[in-house]
């Protein structure tokens, strides 16, 4: 399907903060949608993998580039849509955690530039394991005009 | 009549309906692409009045002569709204110059407070510069939404900031203003593209 389409690994640091984190923590397909004009809101999509033997908690996110980061997950019921806060999420060892469109998604309310396809932003992904230590990954996430977007130029929708 | 002969009798009678409606459900599941989005009876739209983008009314005679593919949503939506855009504008794309050439693509906001025509103008030209946008007074939306058997409700975060739910269907309407299809999510271009052109290619105007 579409996901399968688009593997677009994207390369990232993994800046565990604490020591106690062995593990491995891994993000795929990371990218942000660049927002339409007349709008402060846009998502970032990622798939996160847990390959350690350990349980973790997302808490949450920031950036540096926006004011905000929530996360969300679009939930189809009964023909309406809507959107949920996600307080936190559970990552079990070698399990993953998927947010794309029209599902789960990092909100990112405010954004402190107006940000274009072939620009990147910063996420720091915050989350505890077991004995309750915080730790957290930085990530460079590209913005894109949409997930096949992969020539971020070459794009139909317009340029203006 | 005794109570036990009303029971009866109502039993009968819901057997009975239950059965037509498996029947009529049954059809309705045959499936060449987009039959099953099809309304058993298209529907005429009766007046209403909303404003396009362009500041002009979006009336049922800007729906006339046109097919229109329509759906709710609102610009302030990080997630959902821009994602069916972008498959529309995909799949508009796709259609061959004459389909193209008489269907309209319409987000219609149900957020007014937030999406000033001017602004939904430039939000939907950002997806494809064919695109209408539409809001109207709340009222209007709502009566509207009913005509397509759709809805919505807005809703405030802790923070103070509005949250819209809405119906995520994208309805067909057909060039004599008749709400014809209702497409369920999530949209895909391939998908709305088979269904839509397989609708059209059996579309006879003078039979539902």
């Amino acid at each position: 399907m579409k996901f399968a389409k688009t593997f677009l690994s994207v390369f990232l640091l993994l800046l565990v903060s604490s020591t106690s984190a062995t593990g491995k923590l891994e993000v795929h397909d990371a990218w942000v949608r660049e927002a339409p004009p007349k709008t402060n809101v846009t998502a970032a999509y990622l798939t996160l993998y847990n390959h350690s033997p350990r349980i973790y908690t997302l808490t949450h996110f920031s950036s540096p580039d926006f004011k905000r980061v929530e996360m969300h997950r679009t939930e189809q019921h009964d023909d309406i849509s809507k959107m949920l806060p996600v307080p936190q999420a559970i990552l079990n060892s070698e399990d993953r955690i998927v947010f794309q469109p029209g599902g789960m998604h990092l909100m990112l309310i405010g954004p402190k530039k107006r940000f274009r396809a072939g620009d990147s932003i910063t996420l720091t992904l915050f989350f505890t394991d077991e004995r309750s230590t915080e730790n957290s990954i930085e990530i460079s996430l590209p913005i894109k005009k949409s997930m096949v977007d992969n020539n971020q130029h070459d794009s139909h929708s317009h340029q203006h | 009549m005794s109570k036990l002969v009303k029971i009866t009798l109502s039993l009968i009678i819901s057997i009975l309906l239950i059965g037509v409606a498996a029947y009529f459900a049954q059809q309705n599941t045959n499936a060449t692409p987009g039959s099953k989005a099809r309304l058993m009876l298209p529907k005429p739209l009766t007046t209403f009045q909303l404003t396009a983008h362009d500041l002009k009314p979006l009336n049922i005679e800007r729906l006339k002569g046109k097919w229109t593919l329509l759906f709710f949503g609102y610009t302030h939506c990080p997630d959902i709204c821009p994602t069916t855009l972008t498959e529309l504008a995909q799949m508009s794309q796709q259609l061959p110059p004459d389909v193209l050439s008489n269907t309209q693509f319409v987000l219609v906001s149900v957020d007014p407070q937030r999406d000033s025509p001017e602004s939904l103008a430039e939000y939907v030209s950002y997806f494809d510069e064919s695109f209408l946008a539409a809001t109207g007074s709340i009222a209007a939306l709502t009566a509207f939404a009913r005509q397509l058997d759709s809805k919505f409700n807005l809703e405030t975060n802790p923070v103070g900031e509005p949250i819209v739910n809405h119906s995520s269907a994208m309805l067909l309407i057909d060039p004599q203003a008749r709400y014809y299809a209702r497409f369920k999510a999530p949209h895909y271009a391939e998908e709305i593209h088979t269904q839509y052109l397989t609708l059209r290619n059996s579309y006879s105007p003078t039979s539902p």
